[in-house]
């Protein structure tokens, strides 16, 4: 298995999307695909997610193949109904977007993607997403987590007015608020000044994130 | 009078150096390579380095630059100093509402000096092979659009190899240096004090 997951950490540092859903496609063949996501990808993902805070010459090929390679996964799994589909994710329902004047999508579209790997029911609203939308939407499919990206400060700082519509509703603490991008990691403290319930160190730790901010938001209905 | 220099990306060298010459030949001028901004940091440091050594000097500074490191808040902030209002520099170029109206369109711009470099980026900086850089633009964008200022032919040859390499259509776009020319003029105004002669 170890021998697996570092062919698989290799290809993806070769940027070999094909090679790397050859590796899993050959595993699958003989042992299945039910716990290939567990036993496979996602220990081979951790590496990557560590690599990714640690080093400086990981390039955006690297860790945009490791999430289609796991897009490509999630794909096969549902076809073959190897994990809960038709519209009944095992976790809850969460949304995602880039705040007002946000074009940067990438960070958002993999934090989607490792998020359902992780089972959860996502619903991405886009780029360049105005506050109130996000709140209401929230309200609409009764999501306790929205998720937030911005690239830059200047965006960054839109994300108070997100804050600011959750708590105006009176839906503080029941609405969690995860915020994420570039401008994050190099800005500790930022998460907490726009208004952030939490922070991650990079899309592979949402799934982390979010779990953490839910059962807040349970927490806060409960009063545990 | 104290002089101001504009520190510039290079990335809009040309257009910045145009402007110059019709509307402010003493101002002094100052580039930094654009290669920096796929390093945020590094540009941070160079940008902190240039910046104290021209105030050292007595001078005024305006930053021809984006939002483009995080760090750019703390230096506009500065005394003397001001920054073109701008997320970045295709919206210097563009203006806030067309760069939305486009953004929403799908796009994704080339700078006329960012065109030539176009391989070096997505290869070297990027990482990305011609089958991730297909993916890759597809899931993000539509459409190519290279903003076309008009200071030097337009490299029709190197945008439709870049376009092919994306698998995204391009289109070109010509571009006044009018919006550019006014976020200068709005930046030397504040870094010399409100309404001060430049």
């Amino acid at each position: 298995m170890m021998d697996l997951q570092q062919a698989l950490i290799e290809r993806i540092h070769l940027g070999d999307r094909g090679g790397a859903n050859a590796l899993l496609d050959a595993w699958a063949l003989e042992s299945g695909y039910e716990h290939l996501l567990a036993e496979v990808l996602e220990p081979a993902l951790l590496v990557i997610g560590e690599e990714w805070n640690s080093s400086e010459t990981f390039t955006l090929a690297q860790v945009y193949v490791a999430a289609k390679v796991t897009e490509d996964l999630l794909g096969k799994i549902v076809a073959l109904r190897k994990i809960p589909s038709g519209g009944q994710p095992a976790k809850g329902p969460v949304l995602i977007g880039n705040i007002e004047e946000d074009f940067h999508a990438l960070g958002r579209k993999m934090v989607g993607t490792f998020l359902r790997a992780e089972g959860w029911d996502v619903h991405d609203l886009g780029n360049d997403v105005p506050a109130a939308l996000f709140v209401d939407k929230a309200q609409e499919i009764s999501a306790r987590v929205i998720g937030v990206s911005a690239m830059m400060m200047t965006t960054a700082c839109n994300i108070k007015r997100v804050r600011e519509e959750i708590d105006q509703r009176g839906l503080t603490g029941r609405i969690q608020l995860a915020v994420g991008g570039a401008v994050f990691h190099v800005c500790p403290g930022l998460a907490e000044e726009v208004g952030g319930d939490g922070t991650a160190a990079n899309a592979l730790g949402a799934g982390g994130l979010f779990e953490r901010l839910w059962e807040q938001s349970i927490g806060k209905e409960t009063g545990k | 009078m104290k002089s101001v220099v504009l520190i510039c990306c290079a990335v809009l060298q040309a257009e910045v150096e145009s402007l110059c010459q019709t509307h402010w030949p003493d101002l002094g001028l100052r580039f930094l390579p654009s290669m920096m901004h796929m390093h945020p940091e590094q540009l941070a440091v160079s940008l902190q380095s240039a910046l104290e050594s021209e105030l050292k000097q007595g001078h005024r500074v305006v930053l021809v630059y984006g939002d483009c490191c995080a760090r750019m808040t703390a230096l506009e902030a500065l005394p003397g100093v001001a920054r073109t209002q701008g997320k970045n520099c295709c919206e210097l170029l563009l203006g806030a509402e067309e760069y939305r109206r486009l953004s929403h369109e799908g796009a994704f711009f080339l700078i006329p000096e960012w065109a030539h470099k176009w391989k070096n980026i997505f290869v070297k900086e990027f990482g990305l092979n011609r089958d991730n850089a297909t993916c890759f633009m597809q899931d993000m964008h539509r459409k190519l659009i290279y903003l076309d200022t008009g200071l030097t032919p337009t490299p029709e040859n190197r945008l439709r190899k870049c376009a092919e390499y994306c698998g995204l259509p391009f289109e070109v776009r010509p571009v006044s240096l009018k919006r550019l020319q006014l976020a200068i003029e709005d930046a030397l105004l504040r870094c010399s004090g409100a309404g001060a002669p430049v």
